[in-house]
Order: C-alpha cells, then sequence, then structure tokens
C-alpha cells in the first residue's frame, strides 16, 4: 500500500493535478456479477414468500427480514467492499448498528401487546 | 524525497500518520468521512423507520389494508433496477480504479439510468395514489325518494368540470350503530369499501331490499342478477360511476393526508427519493468529468459507497412497505 502510493507521487509530473490523470489505484478482486446473481435470487425468493398462504404474520416478518438482511449484508461485505477495510472503518459502523439495536429494544414496549409481553407487565 | 515537507511546508496527506488508529492504517481521511456520514445516515433512516414500527403497531389494520393498494410489480422491477445500478457502480469504481476511463464512462452512465428508471417507475406510483379517490356523496334513490349515502373509492378516469368519473367500488353508509366506530373517510380502502359493497349486494341483503313486482321467478333471477354482481366485485377493478360534483361531501386522495399508512409510505418513500436524486447528481459530476477525460478514482469510490447504501436502504424499505 504505502510503496504504491509512494510510487504513484513520484510518477506525478505535475503535482496539481494528481487528482484528475494518476496511476491505476490498487483495487480488489471481487466476482460482482455473482454478487449480482445473488441478490436478484435473494429478491425474487422475497416475493414468492409472500404468496405462500402461513398462519402467522410473524413468521412472514421474520423471514422477510432475515433476506433483507442477508442482502444488505451481501451488499455492503462486497459491493462497499467491507471485506477488505480495516479495523476503523468496522468500529465506525458498528456505533450506530449498537445504537440502531438499543433504539429498536427499546420499541419493545409499544409494539407488544400480546400475551407473551403480559407476562412481564401485569395490569 | 524530490518532494517533502521542505517543497510543500506539511506532510502530504497520504504520507501523514492516520490520527485515529495510529502509525500504519492506510485508511484515506476521505473514506473514513463517508462512512462516517453514512453512519449518520443509518441513524436517520432508522428513526423513520422506527415510527414506521410505532405507527404500524398501533393501526395494524389501516396497515394491513392499505397496503394491498402498494404495486407489488413495480415495486419488485424497481428493487432489481436499484440492484443493477449497484452493480453497475462497482464496475464503475473497479473501472475507476483501474484508471480505464471508457469503461468508467459506460458504466456510470448506465447507473444513472437505471436511477432515472428508477425516479420515474416511482413517478408512476404516486400518481396511481395521488389519482385515488375516496369520495363521500349524498344522492336521492330514484325509486325511493330518500337521500342516500354512498362512499366511492377508484381511480380517477375524468375530472370534468361538472362531475368526476371514477373506475371503483361503491357502498351505502348506513347511519352509525351503538358501539361502532364512526364512519371515517380516513379509514376507508379499496377493499373496506369492496367488502361492504359485496355485503350490501348479498343475497339475502337483497332479498330484503329487492322488490320485484311479479315476484317468483322474476324475484328469484333478480337474486341471482346481484349475486352473481356481488362476485364480480371481489374479482374485477370495479365499475365506471359517474359522481355529481355538487352532491360530493368528502373527496380525499390516497396522498399523505389519506392515513397513518400514507403518511408513512411517502415520507419513507420520500426521503430515500431525495437520496436517488442526490446520488444522480453526483453521479452526473462524475461522468462530466469523465467526458473530459479525468479519472477521480477516490471520489468515485466515496460516491459509490452512498450509492450502495441507497440500494441498502431500499433492500429493507421494499418488503417492510410492499410484502409484509
Amino acid at each position: 500500500m504505502d510503496s504504491n502510493s509512494a510510487a504513484a507521487h513520484g510518477h506525478g509530473h505535475e503535482p496539481e493535478e494528481a487528482h484528475g490523470v494518476s496511476v491505476p489505484m490498487p483495487h480488489h478482486h471481487v466476482n460482482y456479477l455473482a454478487v449480482f446473481g445473488t441478490l436478484v435470487v435473494l429478491t425474487i425468493v422475497t416475493v414468492s414468500v409472500t404468496f405462500i398462504h402461513t398462519e402467522s404474520e410473524l413468521v412472514k416478518i421474520l423471514i422477510a427480514l432475515l433476506i433483507a438482511s442477508i442482502k444488505a449484508t451481501a451488499v455492503a461485505y462486497y459491493f462497499m467492499h467491507l471485506k477488505f477495510e480495516g479495523k476503523l472503518i468496522y468500529l465506525i459502523m458498528i456505533v450506530p448498528l449498537c445504537l440502531c439495536i438499543l433504539l429498536i429494544c427499546a420499541l419493545i414496549p409499544d409494539v407488544m401487546h400480546g400475551p407473551l409481553f403480559n407476562i412481564f407487565f401485569r395490569q | 524525497m524530490s518532494e517533502s515537507i521542505l517543497d510543500h511546508g506539511y506532510i502530504p496527506e497520504e504520507h501523514a500518520p492516520d490520527p485515529v488508529i495510529g502509525h500504519g492504517d492506510p485508511t484515506p481521511p476521505g473514506k473514513i468521512a463517508i462512512w462516517l456520514f453514512l453512519a449518520s445516515e443509518i441513524m436517520f433512516f432508522i428513526a423513520i423507520l422506527a415510527t414506521y414500527i410505532i405507527f404500524r403497531s398501533g393501526s395494524p389494520k389501516i396497515f394491513a389494508e392499505h397496503a394491498l393498494i402498494l404495486n407489488k410489480l413495480l415495486a419488485g422491477i424497481n428493487t432489481l433496477v436499484l440492484i443493477g445500478s449497484s452493480l453497475t457502480m462497482a464496475l464503475a469504481v473497479d473501472a475507476a480504479q483501474k484508471n480505464n476511463r471508457k469503461k468508467l464512462s459506460v458504466f456510470l452512465a448506465i447507473t444513472i439510468v437505471c436511477a432515472f428508471g428508477f425516479m420515474l417507475i416511482k413517478y408512476f406510483e404516486y400518481k396511481a395514489k395521488l389519482t385515488h379517490h375516496t369520495i363521500v356523496a349524498t344522492e336521492v334513490d330514484a325509486t325511493t325518494k330518500k337521500p342516500v349515502v354512498y362512499v366511492y373509492d377508484g381511480h380517477m378516469i375524468e375530472k370534468g368540470d361538472k362531475a368526476y368519473k371514477i373506475e371503483g367500488f361503491r357502498a351505502r353508509i348506513d347511519p352509525d350503530k351503538p358501539g361502532e366506530l364512526p364512519f371515517n373517510i380516513h379509514w376507508m380502502s379499496e377493499k373496506s369499501v369492496k367488502e361492504l359493497a359485496a355485503m350490501q349486494a348479498s343475497p339475502a341483503h337483497a332479498a330484503a331490499m329487492v322488490d320485484v313486482p311479479g315476484g317468483g321467478e322474476a324475484k328469484e333471477e333478480a337474486k341471482a342478477e346481484v349475486k352473481s354482481a356481488g362476485h364480480d366485485l371481489t374479482e374485477s377493478h370495479g365499475e365506471e360511476w359517474t359522481i355529481d360534483k355538487s352532491k360530493i361531501a368528502q373527496d380525499i386522495t390516497y396522498g399523505p393526508w389519506k392515513n397513518i399508512f400514507f403518511a408513512s409510505y411517502f415520507t419513507l418513500t420520500g426521503i430515500h427519493g431525495i437520496h436517488v436524486l442526490g446520488g444522480i447528481i453526483a453521479l452526473g459530476i462524475l461522468l462530466i468529468q469523465s467526458f473530459r477525460g479525468k479519472v477521480f478514482a477516490a471520489q468515485t469510490e466515496y460516491v459509490g459507497l452512498y450509492w450502495h447504501f441507497v440500494d441498502l436502504v431500499w433492500i429493507f424499505l421494499f418488503p417492510l412497505l410492499y410484502l409484509i
């Protein structure tokens, strides 16, 4: 990495134009088409699941959210190159993700009206 | 070292030690900045998603009934369009990093076309909602000469000066019964009007209502006719109705003012749409620079990260709003 950028700097004849035309940057080898294919298949799966009649609405919601999470992870990991990032980027992303989980957990008392929750909050 | 601190008076960015992690981490400051921006975007979207969760858990019936009118096919196509644009964006970043300007231009152009395609489909979706009316009108029954209140629900076909022509369903509103919720136009969905109309047209209901002279055979025929009409109602897109404008008491479209479901729907998809438009501007700048012969590899990567994030948000919005 360091030697590469140093080389790039050495090649630049006019330093002020270094942004415009530069030597190829280090890039990552990802089979983007395979990732795209996976995402398309998962989209078709999540749409077709909704046409299957199940007794429980909750099961449908959980399946849809599970598939969406897998798709989101694939996009972040391969398209957004999270696979190749260092600790710093993970550190930046973990903070809001923890806060998201905290926020959703804070909603549980408002969302749950069923018998499950009445165990904790008896009237 | 031809260029050093002595030349510039400062340490060039790429050689400066990372201030956060320390020496050796090669993450460029621009990338840290865009990831921090995305982190704030996550908090923004989770906040409006949290309001959606609260609203939905509080009014499950309104959400279940009104979500049916959303077009799953168009939204599914839009999902594929956005995933496709994410693919071309990833390939554009790859091309920029390999300093392949021609490929970069092609992939950026395809990404922008996909983005406009997404917005075009979104426009048709919004238009379908904003031309879908729920109308309450008081009309005088031709035979009994008594005023009857009807609720119509359907697509506006012709918006004339004196009368509206809509394609949809019509049901009678009976006076509120004790113990039932009073009629509220904001809660009437296409499904509820359709079901009400089918119930009012059911044979048991019709036998009491239809008074055919001659009785016997003719009455049976009338019953069968009403029954088939009631059956059709559950299958078709409804009938055409002409409503005299002067008789309309209430008129509301399926906009964000309709009810809590459409408020959530338009807020979530609208804010996502604004992000897509912002992405189009950023992609457009990169494309123009590429046409001018410049390849901004790092900047392309940052715009790419933003674009993938917009795709990622839609991946969650699509099932939440349209499918479940």
